[in-house]
């Protein structure tokens, strides 16, 4: 049951971390921003608090 | 004795103790003109630029080198709050400057906007309308008393005007109620993506009993996994043309240093002034651009956080949602529910242990099996039979 829930849990995070997210977490996404100016973002995971969901 | 006038003590001030100062954003940038004329003088409470190197270097490690030393400091304000940026230039955005204070306390706004705009009563033209209409389709379907009386009351209030409802063309507005079809929520789906999640579960035959060839991991698809494109979100956000004044594009560090203080301390507070956020900057800052592109590249921080969610006072119907919230934004905006700062991003599905068809998987695969479990039937005819499982 915990291999089971861990597994899940993983398989649902890979679909959420995508390869279109990693691509743009190596060359970033170039966006307009509100003030007219365009840059290039970076996502960056900094924290992530949760309950494992593992019992 | 003559008592003193009481207009003398309205100028007594508050003794230190209990004098309160309203909360500040950080010090405000100078002007860009400004900056770039300043050298360094060494002066402290003046925004400098200072650098580590004075004599020019050419070596391309040298040059790396003098632009990570290269820091900007602003003024202190009243609290001796002084914000260091890393940084050549000053941030072309700065979103202390649209900081309010409502945003920085807890005190309410004096006034608030929704008085000075009229309630909108939509499809009845007023609000006398829309009191009868009101009684009309929600006082119940049958006369009686307390229903009458409503009525009366409704007719009876200084505030209701038989003029306003003289013109009021009551067709049309039933009409519309009745083809309201509730636009506004067809949309509720938009950027939601349902996938399916497959997971291989492993299974062992379990000692003394005959290896069965279905024997193995077996995989396990559980029901849609309910999500949305995380990039899109980001690209959504990132674009937003009113809130996204208040998104900090570049960190900084917030050190406090009072009057008579030698150091100054370093202030932890947002993600966007930790030293987590100014590392990740900088790397970013000193990694090869891409090919061709001279844009400005900023670090979008992203802090995820979920937990199980009860639906229901009784029962057990659950949620696990999945928050994503963005780490340039100040956490005084982030707690605030109102400032919509917050964004679901998925709905965790669990391995429940009785779901059907994860029970029927444990079932297959378990050991007694499948002649008694899945084909009942053998034990009650009481002879073998050709079965296609």
């Amino acid at each position: 049951m915990t291999h089971c829930a861990r597994e899940l849990m993983h398989a649902q995070w890979a679909i959420l971390l995508d390869d279109e997210f990693v691509e743009a977490w190596q060359h970033g996404i170039v966006v307009t921003c509100c003030d007219g100016i365009k840059r290039r973002f970076y996502p960056r995971i900094f924290s992530y608090s949760a309950d494992y969901p593992e019992k | 004795m003559e008592r003193r006038p009481w207009t003398r003590r309205l100028n007594r001030r508050l003794p230190l103790r209990f004098r309160d100062l309203l909360p500040l954003p950080p010090p405000p940038l100078p002007p860009p003109p400004l900056a770039q004329n300043i050298a360094s003088t060494g002066d402290h409470s003046s925004p400098t630029i200072t650098s580590g190197r004075t004599s020019p270097l050419h070596s391309g490690f040298d040059s790396l080198r003098r632009r990570l030393r290269q820091t900007f400091t602003t003024e202190r304000n009243v609290f001796g709050l002084s914000r260091r940026y890393h940084a050549l230039e000053l941030p072309s955005h700065d979103p202390e400057e649209y900081s309010q204070l409502d945003e920085l306390s807890d005190i309410p706004p004096p006034s608030s906007s929704s008085i000075l705009d009229p309630p909108s009563f939509y499809p009845y033209p007023n609000s006398s309308s829309f009191r009868l209409g009101d009684w009309y389709w929600n006082g119940g379907i049958q006369k009686s008393q307390s229903s009458f009386k409503e009525l009366v009351h409704i007719v009876g209030d200084p505030e209701f005007h038989p003029e306003d409802i003289r013109d009021t063309n009551w067709n049309d507005i039933n009409n519309t109620l009745g083809n309201d079809k509730g636009d506004e929520w067809l949309d509720e789906d938009a950027g939601w993506l349902h996938t399916p999640v497959t997971i291989s579960v492993p299974y062992h035959p379990r000692r003394g009993v005959l290896a069965d060839p279905h024997a193995g991991p077996q995989d396990y698809t559980v029901a849609d996994f309910y999500h949305r494109n995380l990039i899109s979100v980001i690209r959504e956000r990132l674009s937003e043309s009113t809130d996204n004044r208040h998104f900090h594009y570049e960190p900084y560090e917030l050190n406090w240093q009072p009057e008579g203080m030698q150091r100054s301390v370093r202030v932890h507070g947002e993600l966007y002034t930790s030293p987590a956020f100014i590392d990740a900057h900088r790397d970013l800052q000193d990694s090869p651009a891409e090919p061709g592109c001279e844009l400005p590249r900023v670090v979008v921080g992203l802090m995820f956080s979920s937990d199980v969610t009860h639906l229901t006072s009784f029962g057990d119907a659950k949620l696990w949602p999945l928050y994503m919230f963005f780490g340039n934004e100040s956490k005084y905006r982030r707690c605030k529910p109102s400032c919509n700062v917050c964004h679901h991003v998925a709905y965790f599905q669990s391995v429940s242990p009785y779901p059907f068809a994860f029970s029927i998987l444990l079932i297959r695969n378990s050991c007694q099996t499948r002649s008694k479990i899945l084909q009942p039937h053998r034990l009650q005819v009481g002879k073998p039979r050709v079965t296609h499982t």
